[in-house]
């Protein structure tokens, strides 16, 4: 059902109401009235609202008009939410109006504009709740978020339906109060009104309720219900109004009907339906009613078994047959067309599958097929939504071309060569798509016969097509030579667009362009012009786009051809196409500024507005991504003189919500009929624009779109996303997203699952080569180490979702990279993950993780042995190092020192010497060792230097390590790291031992300390320094005065 | 303004048909009085200030504002259609007969007579932006003054406030002031009267507020009355009430201003026009641009029967949508003043 139908409804409502109300002197007073009416046509509705705030105090303003301010405010404020674009803004307006309604016609019961404001109450009531359905459609909500607006929608409807039913009372007093046979003009004027308004009103009752349905369940019990009750009133309203007005009862009866359908009672819904058909009478309004009728009944006839294609054809076809010339463009009788030309070829196919055909079964057979043909060839000499698919109709039934009458003679007049040339513009574009059909068909078909009889069609298709590519503009400079003082300059503009038209579609652009031009500059306001100049700046942005070098003629000329058309048409397709198109060609010239105009030039309901919507964030994007880019790597290299950081940042933050916003609105309607390439990234560049803002779940929803998000597209194979460098990008975005979410989410299953499945989407960009494999082991392990960071940023459940998370991408690159850096990087990285899982008294992941860690490292070597891996010396250690410490990580503490002894008798380096004499320490933890704590302490592993032929310690031990560092400032930290640790083990020492002169001694390595650095490092460093004084004065019982009281 | 204007000129032209019905039975000159019946004879002088008719040796004396037309004797045919055109507004016709006439007229006093409503058509014409400029019509008309005031022509007055008219038309408010001048220094109270209230009106265009407001409190104080005269006063009124604007009394202004908006019974589109626009310049004076806008905006949506008020009160829209910052409004403005309908029009000057 259209909404807008009923709003007209509901406007002719109100409008009656007001004409009753509004017979006063423009004279003596304010015409305020009238102004504010005026102020309201011309879209002044902020100006409208100021002066209905002033005429609250204005003595010029009446008592009458004062009384109504809040009706005109809500008026005022209805009207202009139609033209706001920020639904937060239109929401706000549509509360006040209500509430200022609802006001008014509480205050003013007698008042004559009451039952006006109730129905503009109810109509702004049911477009709400309209507006509501329509939201809760939004692929992005979640099931509760699209109940929600459902649930307010069915309040809205019931509210609607009480005002009616309000209005409808007071509308029945009214007319009780006005004798029926009146002969008082004026009260049988008013009595007229109140009666239409009745009956609309009770029209719309049953409106509200068959819409509310909506609210609910396709097939739903409630739905069902408000269903019945609908068909019941509008029953009852057609039954009541049967007698004296007959347009009533057939409406009532179509929306019974209507009802009917919806409900699957078929069969009683055509029974509504035939009233109406059977109804005599040729008049606009009743043919009006029979095609709705008509449009619901083919449903129910199709929609039978067998299918009812004679009944169909029976009712569609007088009503085609007389249709008069203002219907033949009605887009709803071209689509009753297009089905009866549909319906002929299917009762063909029935009527031949008969097995016993009678003489009257073959006749209908031949006249069903001419009928078919010539339905769809009228369809396709119309110009409308189904012109094409009539085109297609005929291609696909083999039907060719419809010979183009052969006239020897030229024309001899203007008309007649504009006539030919129109109908050879038909042919012309009917074999077009006849020529896609059949190469379609061509490539189908295996059987030679077939492909024998669709080459004879194509020859013929071709033919005409050719011959009339040129015929047409032969015809048209005919026409232009044979005007003469009878000719209008609309049919001169129309055979200029046909001419335009076929030096576009020839590739003569400049031709076009001229043609076009002419017509726009010489007779702007002629038939065909608008046309014209639409060729010739689509002419103009295809050389901008082809051609090289200096664009200024294109420019120049498409600048002053769309100031003409917008000034001229605004609002118009070709008007928006040329906005549209400017607002390409600017931003290409970077100019978004002037972009920016051109796109608001666009209405927000048209096509183009989206297109250019999106194309204009797009660029605001990536001239966002620029620019922060170049901030950055200033910011490295360092700021220049005279830069004022703050407001580039300030800057570019703007130009990234500006983007950002009109990536938004330009998201919300999106087709997949609308989408290609540019759109496809700029879809992908809003969901990286949310990662970036750390919107995670919008990024996510909005990747997943059904049908239009960048990912399901991806998913589909959709044309838009073939591109392998795009399809990766949206993986990749898709990876990222999905593991950010792994921070808040509640469904950590589903979202590694859907992980998974973004990784195999990465790979899937990648072939299997080695190369292209390290590839994306590369890029999965930056996600994997960037992920790994994040791991502190929350706690429980998600943190060990997003440690899983790393796992996944570990595994990844573990088992596909040949790459040393990033294996050995992979090992690491699961060797900290394992100590997180132990941190977190998890030792049974951590085990697994080690594993993993160890496995990659000795898959590695076992490689270099099999000659499978080339290791140098440095990589040999770093993995031996890293095996030596997942030993110790696995508790293997003793073979964790003869590896890290072999790492270090080869090269000793401060790095491995720490993690080597924190294995001891480690171990005498372990065990309650002072051996180890001695060895933590000294060092160990003796060797013979085979250089000096001395004997050393290959492990140093923090004695050593304190040693070695303190003269190098570089090294401070390390050096505090192993005075730290040394007076830490001996004290342990000392405790094992109980023994106060170790406790001394570990004193004095802290005294000793701080005397040669009184600030130990400062901050952490120090308190540890002091804590641990403390733990030693108390265990000498001595005042636990840590650091002060040395 | 303008329409003033026009009744005065309109007084000088009787319709068409009591005119032909006497012409064909006429031997001499006709003088039509304002009021009274028209008298012939022969016009054997006239001046700037009045004309003297005999006949058959008795002498009259007609003085200049109470005549409300002369039929000359013998005058061509075309001269006498084209007062009947411009009696009906029809310039363009009235001019297209006065061109036609290709014989020199017999006498000196038809010929400036042929000038003179030559003149007239083509300011007119001028003024509405029909055809031709202010600029070439002034041009033609400052010689024609000087001609008739040389010749002692009874229609110099007539002239003096033609050229005033199209001074005020081009925005050359000094200019207009001097010509309005002289009809303020003419001997009739009724036609000073006038002439003070013209001069007033160029006064204010020139924002000489003080001086302006004096002129159109002499006007509306004045004794006379007739309902010629109570116009005159209306129009001084309105004129005064906008001097409060500039004077620093806008609130005052905008007082009288709607007394005089209350105070009107009939549908008089011009005068509307003029109230508004009156009552925008206040609030624009006052600062309060909103309140000026929707002023403004009464002229533009509702009355705009008069080419001149209308033109104003777009351009002050105009400036009024650019100082709200709302550009697209303020261009739409600007696009409507620039239109046809406002060719030769001072407003569409100043964009």
């Amino acid at each position: 059902m259209s909404v807008i139908n009923v709003r007209m409804t509901l406007m002719v409502l109100c409008v009656m109401s007001v004409m009753a109300a509004s017979s006063r002197s423009l004279f003596g007073e304010e015409p305020a009235k009238a102004f504010l009416d005026a102020l309201r046509e011309q879209g002044y509705y902020d100006l409208a609202l100021e002066y209905l705030d002033r005429m609250q105090t204005s003595r010029l303003a009446t008592n009458s008009f004062k009384e109504t301010l809040g009706y005109e405010k809500a008026a005022v404020l209805i009207d202009s939410s139609k033209v706001v674009r920020d639904e937060p803004t239109r929401v706000k307006q549509l509360d006040l109006a209500e509430s200022l309604l609802t006001q008014f016609v509480n205050s003013k019961r007698s008042h004559v504009l009451v039952s006006s404001a109730q129905s503009k109450l109810a109509t702004l009531l049911f477009e709400r709740a309209y507006l509501n359905i329509q939201n809760s459609k939004k692929p992005d909500l979640t099931s509760a978020e699209q109940q929600k607006l459902l649930d307010s929608a069915r309040d809205q409807f019931k509210k609607a339906s009480e005002t009616l039913n309000i209005t409808r009372e007071f509308l029945k007093e009214r007319l009780t109060r006005i004798p029926v046979g009146t002969r008082d003009e004026a009260l049988r004027q008013t009595r007229m009104i109140y009666e239409s308004e009745y009956l609309t009103v009770r029209l719309l009752l049953p409106v509200v309720q068959e819409q509310m349905a909506d609210t609910y369940p396709a097939n739903s019990k409630e739905q069902k219900e408000l269903l019945k009750k609908a068909a019941a009133e509008y029953e009852s309203y057609a039954n009541d109004y049967q007698a004296r007005y007959r347009a009533a009862f057939f409406r009532g009866r179509l929306y019974q009907g209507r009802c009917l359908e919806k409900l699957g009672e078929l069969k009683e819904a055509l029974i509504c339906f035939n009233d109406i058909f059977e109804a005599e009478g040729d008049e606009d309004a009743l043919r009006q009613i029979k095609k709705e009728a008509l449009l619901i009944a083919s449903k129910c006839w199709l929609a039978n078994d067998p299918k009812q294609f004679l009944e169909l054809i029976q009712v569609a076809e007088p009503l085609i047959l007389t249709l008069k010339p203002h219907e033949a463009s009605d887009p709803q009788w071209q689509e009753i067309e297009l089905l009866l030309a549909k319906t002929y070829r299917d009762a063909v196919t029935m009527l031949q599958s008969n097995q016993s055909k009678t003489a009257s079964d073959r006749k209908r057979i031949a006249t069903y097929n001419n009928r078919s043909i010539d339905v769809a060839r009228r369809l396709t000499r119309a110009s409308g939504p189904y012109k094409r698919e009539a085109q297609t109709l005929l291609a696909t039934w083999g039907v060719g071309q419809q010979p183009v009458e052969e006239v020897a003679a030229p024309p001899e007049t203007f008309a007649e060569a504009k006539d030919r040339a129109k109908k050879l513009l038909d042919a012309f574009e009917t074999s077009r798509v006849m020529i896609e059909t059949l190469n379609r068909q061509l490539v189908e078909t295996d059987v030679d016969e077939q492909k024998k009889k669709i080459l004879e069609q194509l020859d013929a298709s071709e033919l005409i097509f050719n011959r009339s590519s040129e015929e047409i503009i032969q015809l048209c400079q005919l026409a232009s030579e044979l005007v003469d003082d009878d000719t209008s300059s609309d049919d001169l503009g129309i055979v200029r667009y046909y001419q335009c038209y076929m030096y576009r579609w020839n590739g003569d652009l400049y031709e076009s362009i001229a043609l076009g031009e002419y017509q726009l500059e010489r007779f702007p306001n002629a038939n065909g012009t608008r046309q014209c100049a639409d060729i010739a700046c689509g002419a103009l942005w295809q050389l901008y786009l082809e051609e090289e070098g200096s664009k200024e003629f294109e420019l120049s000329h498409l600048t002053q051809n769309a100031d003409t058309m917008l000034e001229r048409w605004p609002g118009t397709p070709e008007a928006n196409n040329v906005a549209r198109i400017m607002n390409q060609v600017m931003l290409r010239e970077r100019n978004i500024e002037r972009a920016d105009d051109y796109l608001k030039q666009i209405p927000s309901d048209s096509p183009a507005w989206m297109i250019a919507t999106l194309d204009t964030g797009y660029r605001m994007w990536s001239d966002y991504r620029t620019e922060l880019e170049q901030l950055k790597q200033l910011e490295e290299s360092g700021i220049p003189e005279g830069m004022d950081l703050e407001s580039t940042r300030q800057k570019l933050a703007e130009m990234k919500d500006q983007a950002m916003s009109y990536l938004e609105s330009g998201m919300k309607s999106l087709e997949i009929e609308t989408i290609n390439r540019n759109r496809a990234i700029a879809s992908l560049s809003l969901a990286s624009a949310y990662l970036e803002d750390d919107q995670i779940d919008k990024a996510i929803l909005h990747l997943e779109t059904p049908r239009v998000g960048a990912l399901a597209l991806m998913r589909a194979g959709h044309d838009s996303v073939a591109n392998e460098d795009i399809r990766q990008s949206i993986s990749r975005v898709a990876l990222h997203a999905y593991l950010l979410g792994l921070k808040s989410t509640s469904n950590p299953k589903g979202l590694l699952e859907k992980i998974d499945a973004a990784i195999a989407d990465v790979n899937s960009t990648f072939d299997d080569s080695q190369e292209a494999r390290n590839t994306a082991a590369a890029i999965f392990y930056a996600e994997a180490i960037g992920l790994k960071k994040r791991l502190g940023e929350t706690a429980g459940a998600n943190r060990q979702s997003m440690a899983l998370g790393v796992a996944r991408l570990l595994e990844e690159v573990r088992t596909t990279s040949n790459q040393i850096g990033y294996l050995v990087g992979t090992a690491a990285a699961l060797t900290e993950l394992g100590e997180y899982y132990v941190d977190a008294n998890m030792e049974d992941q951590a085990k697994i993780f080690f594993e993993l860690a160890e496995s990659t490292l000795l898959t590695m070597l076992d490689q270099e042995a099999n000659k499978k891996l080339a290791l140098g010396a440095p990589e040999k250690r770093e993995i031996m190092r890293r095996l030596a410490q997942i030993k110790r990580n696995q508790g293997g503490f003793a073979d964790a020192i003869k590896l890290f002894a072999k790492v270090l008798s080869e090269r000793s380096a401060i790095d491995v010497q720490i993690e080597a004499t924190r294995t001891y320490q480690m171990w005498a933890a372990d065990q309650n060792s002072k051996d180890h704590y001695a060895k933590a302490m000294l060092g160990g592993e003796p060797r013979v230097d085979p250089k000096t032929r001395r004997k050393s310690n290959a492990i140093w031990g923090w004695g050593k390590l304190a040693q070695t560092t303190a003269k190098y400032p570089d090294f401070r930290d390390t050096f505090f790291l192993a005075r730290y640790n040394l007076a830490f083990c001996r004290f342990e020492y000392a405790q094992l031992l109980d023994s106060d002169k170790y406790r001394e001694m570990a004193k004095r390595d802290i005294a000793s300390t701080v005397r040669l650095y009184p600030d130990l490092g400062g901050g952490e460093t120090k308190l540890k320094f002091d804590d641990l004084l403390k733990r030693i004065q108390t265990s000498l019982k001595e005042p636990a005065k840590g650091l002060a009281s040395l | 303004m303008s329409k003033l204007l026009l009744s005065a000129l309109l007084g000088l032209v009787v319709s068409c048909c009591l005119l032909t019905g006497d012409l064909l039975g006429q031997s001499g000159d006709r003088v039509y009085p304002k009021s009274g019946r028209a008298k012939s004879g022969n016009v054997i002088r006239m001046s700037t200030r009045n004309v003297i008719l005999d006949d058959s040796g008795t002498e009259s004396r007609f003085d200049v504002n109470e005549i409300k037309q002369i039929v000359f004797a013998g005058e061509p045919r075309e001269l006498t259609r084209a007062r009947t055109s411009i009696n009906e507004g029809r310039f363009n016709n009235a001019l297209q007969e006065l061109t036609s006439i290709d014989e020199p007229p017999s006498r000196e006093v038809i010929a400036l007579d042929v000038e003179f409503f030559k003149s007239l058509c083509q300011a007119q014409l001028a003024i509405q932006g029909e055809q031709g400029t202010l600029n070439g019509a002034g041009a033609t008309v400052a010689k024609l003054v000087q001609t008739l005031q040389q010749k002692e022509n009874y229609h110099y007055y007539d002239a003096v406030r033609l050229f005033g008219n199209l001074a005020m038309a081009s925005g050359n408010f000094a200019a207009a002031e001097r010509e309005y001048t002289k009809i303020a220094e003419a001997p009739w109270p009724d036609v000073e009267l006038e002439g003070r209230l013209l001069v007033a009106q160029s006064k204010l265009g020139q924002k000489k507020y003080a001086a302006a407001f004096e002129d159109f409190t002499f006007v509306e104080s004045s004794s006379i009355k007739s309902l010629e005269a109570a116009e005159l006063k209306l129009a001084a009124k309105i004129g005064s009430a906008a001097c409060m604007g500039g004077l620093g009394r806008a609130d005052e202004g905008i007082a009288a201003l709607e007394d005089l908006l209350l105070a009107q019974r009939d549908e008089n589109g011009p005068l509307l026009a003029k109230l508004y626009n009156a009552i925008g310049h206040c609030h624009v004076e006052a600062n309060r641009p909103k309140d000026a806008l929707l002023a403004f905006l009464h002229v533009d949506l509702l009355f705009q029967q008069d080419r001149m008020a209308h033109a104003e009160a777009l351009y002050h829209i105009s400036e009024l949508f650019a100082q709200l910052k709302q550009d697209d409004r303020a261009r739409d403005a600007m696009r409507k003043l620039q239109s046809q309908r406002f060719v030769n029009c001072y407003w569409a000057s100043l964009q």
